[in-house]
C-alpha cells in the first residue's frame, strides 16, 4: 500500500499543482512581463466573472515579439491553438513593435464591432502608451461588461448603422443581425431623474413664454403711431428717376482653405464587423493599431 | 513719369498715382485701378449737399363775415373751438372739461374747404367698443357706457400740402460672389458707388394746423379722401365744433420733408436690389412748389378720464378709421403674464418629463 502510495504521490503532487488551473484556468499570458503576481489574480478574478456572466471567453496576451508575424496572424494562431470558447476575444499586446489587437471570435464578433473596438481602444489608449498595463487591461475588462450586456439584452453596440430595425431584432448567427442603436443606453440609466434644475429652466421658459403673450396683449392698446412716409400723396405715375449710375470700385478675393474629412472612419461607415478567416480556417473579428 | 494726385485710394486710403500709360488712377499699395470719371464721381457723392425747400405766394382768405360764427374758450386748456350760431359747445373736446366760456373771434383765415362727416355719432361708439373687444389687459369698468357720452364731432384744421420732391441719394454697396475649388473656397466682394436721381409729385401730405391735438394722431387716421372736399360754408358746421388753427403753414417744412424725404427713399428701394449690403451715405432733399391749402377734417373725438388720466381717442369721420392709447390694467397685466408663465412651464417640463 505504501509502495503504491509512494509511487502515485508525484502523480497526486502534479494533480494538486494542476487543481488551481482546472478551478481557475489560465486567461493572462504576461509572456512580456508586464504585470506583477497580484495584477494578474485580480485581472484572472475578473475574467472567470465575464464568462460566467456572459458565456464568453476573454484572453490577455502580451508579447516581447510577434516571431515574424502580424498581430493579426498571431491573434488568429494563438487563438486557434489553443482550447479557448467557442465564443470570446482575444487581446494581444506586442511590445517589440507597440502593436495591439482585439481579436473577435463567435458570438464575440457581434457583440464587438469594429466601431466598438475602435471605441475600447479609445477609451484604454491613454492607459496604453503611459504605460499603465494593470489599468489598461482592467478597463478593457470593464468596456467588455458593457458590450456584452449589451449584446446579451438583444441590443449589441455598433455606432457606425444608420436604419433602426426596432429592439429585440436581434438574433445571433449571421454578420447581417448586428445591429446598434446610437443612442444606445443601459436600461439600468433610463428611468426619469429629477433634477432641480429643471424647475428653474421651465420656470425661464415659462416667463418668456408669459412675456411674449403680455407684448402680443399689449400691442393692441395702442394704436397711435406717427406715419414714416408720405407714399399715400404721391401722384400717381409721377415718381421717375431721373439718373441712376452703378460705378463699380474695386473688388477683393479672399480664400480660405476647405475643411476636407480625413478620412479616419474609412471602411467603418457601414457597420458591423469585418471578418477574416484565419489560416486554420476560423472565422475571426478584430482590429488592432499602435500604442 | 507718375503724377502724384490728392485722391485717396477708396479701398485702402493709400494715395492714387496717375499712370500716363492706362489713363488710370492706380493705388500703389493694394493695386486697384480707378478710372477718372469713378474718382471724380466718389468725390462728387461725398460732399454734402444742402437740403432746400421752396415754398409758392400763399393765397388764403381771411374770415370775411365773423358775425355768423361762435366761438367758445376752454378755460382749461386753452383751446379755441369755432362753431355756427345755433351750436353750443358744453365740454372741451381735447380735455374734457365743462369750462367753456364763449368768446370772440380773433381774426385769422378761412378754411379753403371741408370734409364734411360721413361716419354719424353712432359709428363712433360702435367703433369706440369695437376697439376695446378682444382685450384682455383694459380695466373692466373702463368699458362702461357713460364713457360714450362725451363724444364730439371736431373738425380739426389741417394744412394739405402739394409740393414736388427731389431726392439725389448715393450708397456704398457690396455684392458677394462665392465658389470653390478643390482645396479653397473663394469669396469675392465687389464695391461699388451708386447714385440715384428721383423726383415725385405729392398731392395734399396732411398736417394738423392745431397745437391742441397731437400730431401722431392724426396721422395714425390719416388717409382721407380729398375727392369729396367742398368749399368751406359755416352751414357745415351745425352740430360740429371747430378748431382754429395756431400751426403756420410754413412750420409743417421739417415734417414735410421728413415725410418726402423717406417716401423717396422707400420708393428707390426696388432699385436697389441685388446688392449684399447698401449703406446709405448722403441724401439731399429738395421740396419745391410746396403750396398749401387750409382745410377742415371731420373727426370723431372721445375724451374720457379714467383714474386721473386724460384718455383721448380719435375717428376718422370719413373713413371710420379710429385709434386711442387703452388704459392697461396692472392686475390683469400681472395676471396674463402669470397664467402664460405657469402653462409655458408646465408644456416645458412636460416636454422634459418625455423626452
Amino acid at each position: 500500500m505504501k509502495r503504491i502510495l509512494k509511487l502515485l504521490l508525484p502523480f497526486l503532487m502534479a494533480f494538486a499543482l494542476c487543481l488551481p488551473v482546472l478551478a481557475e484556468e489560465q486567461r493572462v499570458f504576461d509572456n512580456a512581463g508586464l504585470l506583477d503576481e497580484w495584477e494578474v489574480s485580480m485581472l484572472e478574478d475578473k475574467i472567470q466573472d465575464l464568462r460566467d456572466t456572459y458565456d464568453m471567453d476573454v484572453v490577455l496576451l502580451t508579447l516581447n515579439s510577434l516571431d515574424g508575424k502580424t498581430a493579426e496572424g498571431y491573434a488568429d494562431d494563438y487563438y486557434d491553438g489553443n482550447s479557448f470558447g467557442e465564443n470570446g476575444m482575444l487581446f494581444l499586446l506586442d511590445m517589440e513593435s507597440r502593436s495591439w489587437y482585439m481579436l473577435t471570435h463567435g458570438t464575440a464578433i457581434y457583440a464587438v464591432t469594429d466601431y466598438g473596438i475602435q471605441e475600447i481602444f479609445s477609451a484604454i489608449a491613454s492607459d496604453l502608451s503611459g504605460g499603465d498595463y494593470y489599468d489598461a487591461f482592467d478597463g478593457y475588462l470593464d468596456e467588455l461588461y458593457t458590450y456584452f450586456q449589451a449584446y446579451a439584452d438583444g441590443k449589441p453596440i455598433d455606432g457606425y448603422r444608420d436604419d433602426y430595425t426596432g429592439p429585440g431584432s436581434y438574433e445571433p448567427g449571421t454578420r447581417d443581425d448586428v445591429v446598434h442603436y446610437p443612442d444606445y443606453e443601459p436600461s439600468y440609466d433610463s428611468g426619469y431623474v429629477f433634477y432641480p434644475a429643471q424647475i428653474g429652466v421651465s420656470l425661464l421658459v415659462g416667463a418668456i413664454i408669459g412675456l411674449i403673450a403680455l407684448l402680443i396683449a399689449r400691442r393692441g392698446m395702442n394704436t397711435v403711431k406717427s406715419k414714416g412716409s408720405a407714399t399715400d400723396y404721391v401722384r400717381q405715375n409721377t415718381f421717375r428717376i431721373t439718373g441712376r449710375q452703378d460705378i463699380f470700385l474695386y473688388s477683393n478675393v479672399t480664400k480660405t482653405r476647405r475643411d476636407t474629412d480625413s478620412g479616419s472612419s474609412a471602411g467603418h461607415s457601414g457597420g458591423g464587423s469585418s471578418v477574416h478567416t484565419s489560416s486554420s480556417g476560423h472565422s475571426h473579428g478584430g482590429g488592432g493599431g499602435h500604442f | 513719369m507718375a503724377d502724384v494726385l490728392e485722391y485717396k485710394c477708396p479701398c485702402c486710403g493709400g494715395g492714387l498715382v496717375f499712370h500716363e500709360d492706362t489713363q488710370k488712377l492706380t493705388c500703389p499699395f493694394c493695386d486697384n485701378e480707378f478710372t477718372i470719371e469713378t474718382i471724380q464721381a466718389l468725390k462728387e457723392s461725398q460732399k454734402a449737399g444742402k437740403d432746400e425747400f421752396q415754398w409758392e405766394p400763399e393765397e388764403h382768405e381771411n374770415w370775411a363775415d365773423p358775425d355768423d360764427v361762435r366761438v367758445f374758450l376752454c378755460s382749461s386748456c386753452g383751446g379755441e373751438l369755432i362753431t355756427d350760431g345755433n351750436t353750443a359747445a358744453t365740454f372741451c373736446p381735447f380735455c374734457g372739461n365743462p369750462t367753456i366760456l364763449p368768446g370772440r373771434l380773433s381774426g385769422g383765415l378761412k378754411p379753403d374747404g371741408v370734409l364734411p362727416f360721413q361716419k354719424s355719432k353712432e359709428d363712433a361708439k360702435a367703433a369706440f367698443l369695437k376697439l376695446c373687444k378682444g382685450k384682455p389687459l383694459l380695466p373692466k369698468d373702463f368699458k362702461s357706457q357713460n364713457r360714450l357720452e362725451k363724444i364730439t364731432g371736431l373738425y380739426v384744421p389741417f394744412w394739405l400740402y402739394d409740393c414736388k420732391g427731389a431726392i439725389n441719394a448715393s450708397y456704398k454697396a457690396t455684392r458677394v460672389h462665392c465658389w470653390s475649388d478643390s482645396k479653397y473656397n473663394y469669396t469675392r466682394t465687389e464695391h461699388f458707388l451708386l447714385q440715384r436721381d428721383a423726383d415725385a409729385q405729392f398731392d395734399g401730405i396732411p398736417m394738423d394746423g392745431s397745437s391742441k391735438m397731437e400730431n401722431q394722431y392724426m396721422e395714425s387716421i390719416e388717409p382721407f379722401d380729398y375727392s369729396k372736399i367742398v368749399p368751406f360754408d359755416t352751414a357745415y358746421l351745425s352740430g360740429f365744433l371747430a378748431d382754429k388753427y395756431d400751426i403756420e403753414a410754413k412750420s409743417g417744412e421739417p415734417r414735410i420733408k421728413d415725410r418726402v424725404s423717406q417716401s423717396l427713399n422707400m420708393l428707390l428701394q426696388p432699385s436697389l436690389a441685388g446688392f449684399s449690403t447698401l449703406i446709405p451715405t448722403g441724401s439731399t432733399v429738395n421740396v419745391a412748389h410746396s403750396k398749401s391749402r387750409y382745410v377742415l377734417m371731420p373727426v370723431w373725438m372721445l375724451t374720457t378720464r379714467y383714474k386721473d388720466k386724460t384718455y383721448l381717442f380719435a375717428m376718422n369721420g370719413q373713413s371710420g378709421k379710429m385709434t386711442g392709447s387703452l388704459p392697461v390694467s396692472k392686475g390683469r397685466s400681472a395676471a396674463w403674464f402669470s397664467a402664460f408663465t405657469a402653462l409655458g412651464a408646465i408644456a416645458f417640463w412636460l416636454f422634459f418629463y418625455l423626452f
